[in-house]
């Protein structure tokens, strides 16, 4: 069962925090992976086998009021959720292993591991405490990973601003509910209210998880941190713990008749921005952020189209978007590092890419219905024409105007004949067998005829594009100027200006007053007796009569 | 015969002991600590005597002794041993030549206070404050450093006689009912006008005597520069005899008035309190800060007394005492600090005094923190009793919870000076008597604030 | 008779007896009194230990575990009694103490005066949160503004006791008018009062408004409420001493707590008309604090601001008319006290270093590997890592002031939200290793002895998710 799981994974986990030689790295963490690869089998066999719903239940705390509690539960829902995770982390942990620049492989190792504990017990949690803490954890495992101050600041910032979105609306409904059970959502519109407050303030903060339009800033601060775990984040921390909160509260969104129109809104700008940014985006990568930003979009709507029903189909996506990463990474590296050198490489890296196409072109198939078609038809030229741009930006061969038809081509050409053989003969995608032979084709072609030459803008513009950030623009006059300005506004306003020079000033003249008067009345000598003598007998005929 | 010596003894001592002391004064010129000696036995001789014949008299149609009187005489007689000691001290160390001169006027001053405090008749009474005036000015005049203090005693002087000429018109008023009680029949017989008059000129003339406001500025005025003992005397010890004058009249010859001055009283009081504030603040002479402070306490009992509840007159004696005693650990701490010879006037020269004297300092700090009411001290239990006994006037006890709250800078500003400041002064080194003496008076402020009962017990005598 | 609570309460002043007779102007006096003053804090932290495991689940409701009766000088009946909701905040205040003489060891001025004062005042604050009459409650709530004065003055410089003047007047003030109450309490019932029996008082509508009055005005006094608010924060700018900076920081939590034990459930009458006034100006100044703190990039005040924030927090449920979330109060506090005290001793020991090598604070933890570990998992916590008792307890206040005022609690998590990005960006520019910096070299990282009980204390804090002492209530 899954509690089985997270025992097994915990275990790798800790073990691989010792200290140990760095001789050993290497064994170790090969080991550890092929430990964690068993442990996947056996977690592929338990869902095989699951009947019913089981339930493991750590209570933290009793208290009269309710018992604090982590679930952890193994349903088929659950499982599959788990899966793509699961499948991401290994390929991680694949490529942690291969990655010959990696110099500490068993700490990312574990980082790695404790990462998809924290995801799994997410994905379980049945109440809000479970629910926030894995949130954070996972938080706090990115910003781990990112290792770089400058890269991670508004990566945190941003996140925090998120968590307490979060924070907010999960107090409102236990405030309301006076129960923590994630499953009592759907009951808070009994006694409570303030629908669109509560579906906007997910949306801000899920949408800032995310990464989407108007929010994507933090992720362009990453071209600092390591590129190999730059594909790591988008897919396996923050933007998918969104991705889990966003099926978990779908009830609170769904009620609000604004969310629709919220979400599309959302989701065609980022999907338009990401496009066009990734595509005019000198800079390696921030397009990748902004191709990131393109496919989450899609998949959230994706989902919220098929009823926040999670499937395998879903699952089937983010593996797939996973390895585009990684493959366009791979690619990158091989042909800018290694100056493409190492053929076996890059065979199997365009192989693997042909074949993920392939999957995801299947995949987005066997979804294509009537309420989806213009989403999926959509996403697809956007993404297709993004992909090959990035093909051909990773590949400096295949920007040469002057080549012709040269061997990196035909070696595509190659591939996808192969790879379409190879889609012929699967039986999962065999129906879909003409769409992928299609999309395949208008990918070798629009690499093949690289569009962008003909949208080509000056130098001077790119250089440009390359300096200005609009939406942090955007935010510094909109936000955190003002925000600043209200600060020091306040401050002066209220503080200096009502107490230091108002208030203060008039009790201290007042006192200064007195005194002064004092001492002058006592520099007059024998008059000021005089006067004395003369004020204590008025003030006694005065009182003594009443 | 003998018996009526024997019971004059408290007073025949003193004049002896002022007999024996002229002759010493005029047969040997050069001056020893001796004359403290000397003057010291006579005192605890007087003491004994009226501490013997305690409610033992003579000639009861002027005299009247009691117990309280008894114990008001004692506790002077006390102050004036401790306030003869630490003069002993000041005129050791400034090598004044006219310390005989000085034990003559003190025990002159005790004289009066017995007489004063036995008084049962308003001819000796106004005998003994016109006496207690004449010394006074005497000891004003004692130091003949200062040339501003000449002045200041000619004021003295002059006011002086103004109020005593108004305490002897009211005398005059009282057509021969002179005694206490016949005065106090007498005063409800006749009209209002001449009621006021007789009153206005006994308790002006006492509230001269007390420092309290508005007549208290020629004490505030001079006080800075008089010389440390005769500082003490006006501060600390003729306090208590005077007092015990005005608690008895009140419960002999204002009684019967007491709708009346209830108002009068709470004037005065709201007076004192609001110039003793003011004139704290406004200073930064140690001796003048603290007595502004006094004439704050001064309206404090004011208030109390104003309220007519029975008992609260020995209460707010027991608090006067209690305050005078901390007072009295002030003025040993003002005796203990010395700058080449010379002793500080002013609070910014005891910039930093607490690095170097360390001991005096924290006992200084001790005795500030007392004054200011902070539990569970002795102090506040005083002032809290009494303001629990006086909480159907709640006017009163805010006006006093915020004058001591209008206090609070004048101590922040005396304890910042002494131990947060840097040091500017080198300090003479400080007698060893001096620690003795603190280490008394910490000592016993530490007994009576777990065993008030120690105090309380007077509260028999008293009643 | 419980002897532990009157050893809890006076063993720290026996150590300042200890402290005071020690020589001066000696490296080894200091040494000795330092050792004198951890260790009668560790002491009266194995007792309070000890105190929590003679807790039975009946006593954690509404029970106290220890009392102490005496019979003061044949006035007054002092009880002392220690629950669960004093003991967290005698065992937060004991921990903060020793951290803050951790904190001061590399200090140059006036140690041995701190000490002593400090301990007196941890004396008088054990005291006040045992008190269980009303007198010796006042009496604690007065005499402790005396060390602290003290404290305040030795830390600051000359020309900025006028501040301290102001600050003490506002308490003082505070310290009267609850004497004021007390006197009209006494003197209605002649004699001691319960604090657990102040709402079944029966007073005239006048006395009525004296002693509630009073009370309120005694409590708000100590919390940074505009416009009370400027001498506090004033002050706390300009403290640089960790250990007197921490002492004047439990000063607004004795004020909750006084809240706690002496405010009824249902405001009195004649009262309760001021009540939104007062809430409506708590928010006010949580919103001056928040945006203050964003707005203005000293380090110092940041972290003010922060813990400003979250006093008026606590503030605002106190007064919530529910009963529900004292404990939890209590836990959140204990906690906020642990997380802000290491903090303010960290950045002392930042300043204190740039300071002394006369370089701005800007990247100087990427040269103090162990006060960058410290110092982020600090804010980590400060922020709400869910994995401390702090996170889960204040969750549990917001909701329920969002059960009552939905606008409010909306304003409280922003001004939280943005207290905790203020926070978050300090810590960024402490450790930011990109920047180019002067050299580091001669930086001096926090000792280990420090590291080592700042990482028990995180240990703790990230072992607790509901209550901070799980393994014991």
């Amino acid at each position: 069962m899954l509690h089985e799981t997270v025992l097994c994974l915990l275990v790798v986990g800790i073990f691989s925090l010792f200290r140990t030689r760095e001789n050993y790295d290497f064994w170790l963490s090969f080991f550890l992976t092929a430990f964690v690869t068993l442990v996947f089998a056996f977690f592929l066999m338990d869902w095989h086998v699951l009947g019913s719903d089981a339930f493991k239940t750590f209570i933290l705390d009793r208290s009269q009021s309710e018992n604090i509690k982590l679930d952890i539960i193994s349903s088929k829902q659950n499982y599959i959720l788990i899966f793509p995770f699961f499948i991401n982390t290994l390929l991680a942990l694949f490529n942690n292993l291969i990655f010959k620049y990696e110099k500490h492989r068993k700490n990312m190792l574990s980082l790695f591991v404790f990462n998809l504990i924290s995801f799994i017990m997410l994905i379980c949690a049945n109440n809000f405490i479970q629910l926030m803490t894995f949130v954070f954890i996972i938080d706090i495992f990115s910003q781990l990973l990112i290792f770089n101050s400058s890269a991670s600041k508004r990566y945190s910032i941003y996140n925090l601003v998120a968590d307490m979105g979060l924070f907010l609306v999960l107090a409102m409904l236990h405030g309301k509910l006076i129960n923590l059970d994630v499953g009592n959502i759907s009951h808070y519109y009994e006694t409570g209210h303030h629908r669109d407050f509560i579906m906007f303030v997910i949306m801000i903060s899920l949408s800032i998880k995310f990464g989407l339009f108007l929010f994507q800033g933090y992720w362009l601060d990453l071209k600092s941190a390591k590129f190999h775990t730059l594909y790591f984040l988008p897919y396996l921390s923050t933007p998918m713990a969104a991705l889990i909160l966003f099926i978990k509260f779908y009830p609170l969104l769904v009620v609000s008749p604004s969310f629709s129109p919220l979400l599309n809104i959302i989701v065609i700008l980022s999907m338009i921005w990401g496009s066009v940014c990734a595509v005019l985006n000198p800079q390696i990568k921030e397009k990748f952020v902004y191709c990131n930003m393109l496919s989450i979009a899609f998949l959230i709507k994706l989902v919220e189209k098929a009823d926040f029903m999670w499937n395998m189909a879903f699952s089937n996506i983010l593996i797939c978007l996973f390895v585009f990463n990684l493959c366009l990474y791979y690619l990158h590296y091989e042909m800018d590092r290694e100056h493409g050198k190492n053929k076996t490489a890059i065979f199997t890296v365009l192989c693997a890419f042909m074949i993920d196409l392939s999957c995801l072109s299947a995949t987005l198939s066997s979804l294509l219905t009537k309420q989806n078609m213009f989403w999926i038809i959509f996403f697809a030229v956007l993404f297709l024409f993004v992909l090959a741009s990035l093909f051909v930006f990773v590949s400096p061969k295949l920007q040469d105007k002057t080549a012709s038809l040269d061997s990196s081509f035909r070696t595509i050409s190659v591939m996808g004949l192969a790879t379409l053989s190879l889609v012929y003969f699967s039986y999962p995608f065999f129906a879909y067998y003409w769409q992928t032979c299609f999309v395949l084709a208008v990918f070798v072609l629009l690499s093949r005829l690289h569009p962008m030459k003909f949208i080509k803008l000056s130098d001077s513009f790119y250089a440009h594009l390359q300096h200005i950030d609009l939406i942090t623009l955007l935010y510094n006059k909109c936000i955190t100027e003002p925000l600043k300005h209200a600060g020091v506004l306040f401050n002066i306003l209220i503080d200096f200006i009502f107490l230091e020079r108002t208030l203060y000033p008039i009790v201290s003249s007042f006192n200064g007053f007195v005194i002064k008067s004092y001492r002058h009345a006592a520099r007059l000598g024998f008059l000021y007796y005089l006067f004395g003598t003369l004020l204590g007998v008025l003030l006694f005929i005065c009182f003594f009569y009443g | 015969m003998i018996e009526n010596i024997l019971y004059t003894l408290t007073e025949t001592s003193l004049l002896a002991g002022i007999a024996f002391l002229f002759l010493k004064m005029f047969i040997s010129k050069s001056q020893e600590s001796s004359s403290f000696k000397i003057a010291q036995m006579f005192v605890v001789f007087s003491l004994a005597s009226a501490v013997l014949f305690y409610n033992k008299g003579i000639l009861p149609q002027y005299f009247e002794t009691s117990s309280f009187s008894t114990l008001a005489y004692g506790i002077s007689c006390i102050l004036v041993l401790v306030w003869l000691l630490l003069a002993s001290k000041w005129f050791l160390n400034t090598k004044e030549q006219s310390s005989t001169y000085f034990c003559i006027l003190a025990l002159s001053a005790l004289l009066c206070f017995s007489l004063i405090l036995k008084a049962a008749h308003f001819g000796v009474l106004l005998a003994s404050l016109s006496f207690l005036s004449v010394i006074q000015y005497c000891l004003f005049r004692l130091s003949k450093q200062n040339e501003d203090l000449y002045h200041a005693a000619r004021r003295y002087g002059l006011i002086s006689l103004i109020f005593l000429s108004l305490f002897g018109f009211s005398v005059f008023l009282l057509v021969g009912n002179l005694s206490y009680t016949q005065a106090a029949m007498y005063i409800t017989e006749i009209s209002p006008l001449f009621k006021m008059l007789i009153i206005l000129g006994i308790l002006c003339g006492i509230f001269f005597f007390l420092n309290i406001a508005p007549f208290h500025f020629w004490l505030t005025d001079t006080i800075s520069p008089l010389v440390l003992p005769v500082a003490t005397y006006f501060n600390i010890v003729s306090q208590i005899a005077l007092w015990g004058l005005f608690f008895k009249l009140q419960t002999t010859f204002f009684q019967s008035l007491n709708e009346n001055l209830q108002r009068v009283y709470f004037a005065f009081g709201v007076l004192s309190i609001i110039l003793g504030i003011v004139g704290a603040n406004a200073s930064r002479f140690l001796r003048k800060i603290f007595a502004s402070i006094s004439l704050y306490q001064a309206g404090v009992i004011l208030l109390f007394i104003s309220t007519l509840k029975e008992n609260l007159t020995s209460s707010c004696f027991i608090y006067l005492e209690l305050y005078l005693f901390v007072l009295l650990g002030v003025y040993i701490c003002f005796y203990a600090f010395k700058i080449n010879g010379e002793y500080p006037v002013n609070l910014n020269l005891l910039k930093g005094v607490s690095s170097s004297k360390p001991y005096v300092s924290a006992t200084f700090l001790f005795d500030c923190v007392t004054l200011l009411g902070l539990p569970p001290l002795t102090y506040f239990m005083m002032q809290f009793m009494l303001l629990t006994e006086i909480a159907q006037h709640p006017l009163i006890i805010y006006i006093i919870l915020f004058g001591l709250l209008s206090l609070l800078p004048v101590y922040l500003k005396i304890i910042e000076t002494i131990f947060f400041l840097k040091k500017e002064q080198n300090f003479d080194r400080v007698d060893f008597s001096f620690y003795i003496y603190l280490l008394i008076h910490t000592v016993l402020l530490i007994i009576f604030m777990f065993k008030p009962q120690i105090l309380l017990l007077q509260m028999n005598i008293l009643n | 008779m419980s002897i532990e609570l009157m050893l809890i309460i006076l063993l720290p002043l026996l150590g300042s007896l200890f402290v005071m007779s020690a020589k001066d102007n000696l490296l080894q006096t200091f040494k000795n009194a330092e050792q004198a003053a951890l260790l009668v804090i560790l002491v009266n932290i194995a007792l309070i230990f000890y105190l929590f495991l003679s807790l039975s689940p009946r006593d954690i409701q509404n029970g106290f575990v220890a009392q102490y009766s005496w019979h003061f000088i044949g006035i007054f009946d002092f009880s002392f009694g220690a629950d669960v909701l004093s003991l967290m905040f005698v065992f937060g205040c004991q921990i903060a103490m020793f951290l803050g003489v951790l904190g001061i060891r590399r200090e140059q001025q006036n140690q041995k005066q701190i000490l002593v004062y400090s301990l007196i005042y941890l004396s008088l604050l054990n005291g006040y949160f045992f008190a269980l009459d009303m007198m010796s409650f006042y009496m604690c709530f007065a005499a402790q503004l005396f060390p602290l004065y003290m404290l305040i003055g030795f830390s600051l410089t000359e020309r900025q006791h006028k501040l301290l003047v102001r600050l003490s007047l506002h308490h003082f003030l505070g310290a009267m008018l609850l004497l004021a109450s007390c006197i009209f309490i006494f003197s209605l019932k002649q004699n001691d009062v319960l604090l657990v029996t102040l709402d079944k008082l029966h007073l005239s509508y006048r006395k009525s408004i004296f002693v509630w009055g009073g009370l309120f005005l005694a409590f708000i006094l100590r919390m940074p409420v505009w416009p009370f608010h400027h001498a506090t924060t004033a002050v706390w700018g300009a403290l640089k001493n960790p250990l007197t900076f921490l002492a004047l920081h439990v000063l607004p939590l004795s004020g909750i707590y006084g809240f706690m034990r002496c405010w009824p459930l249902n405001i009195p009458f004649e009262i309760s008309v001021l009540t939104p006034l007062f809430q409506a100006l708590c928010i006010l100044t949580m919103v001056f604090a928040a945006f203050g703190s964003y707005a203005y990039i000293n380090a110092g005040n940041k972290l003010s601001n922060y813990i400003f924030v979250y006093d008026l927090l606590y503030f605002l449920a106190v007064f919530l008319p529910t009963d529900v979330i004292r404990l939890n109060i209590s836990y959140s506090v204990f906690s906020f006290l642990l997380i802000t005290s290491c903090l303010v001793v960290l950045q002392a020991h930042v300043f204190r270093e740039s300071i002394r090598l006369n370089v701005g604070i800007k990247s100087i933890l990427s040269d103090m590997p162990r006060a960058r570990i410290a110092y982020c998992l600090f804010v980590l916590a400060a922020l709400g890592l869910p994995v401390s008792a702090f996170f889960w307890n204040n969750f549990l206040i917001v909701s329920e002031i969002f059960n009552f005022h939905l606008y409010v609690g909306i304003i409280v998590v922003l001004c939280i939200t943005l207290a905790g990005v203020s926070l978050l960006q300090n810590m960024y520019v402490l450790k930011d290793e990109n920047s180019s910096c002067p050299d580091l070299s001669d930086v001096k990282d926090i000792d280990f002895t420090t590291f080592f009980v700042m990482m028990g204390v995180a240990f703790l804090l990230l072992l607790s998710l509901v209550k901070p002492l799980w393994f014991i209530i």
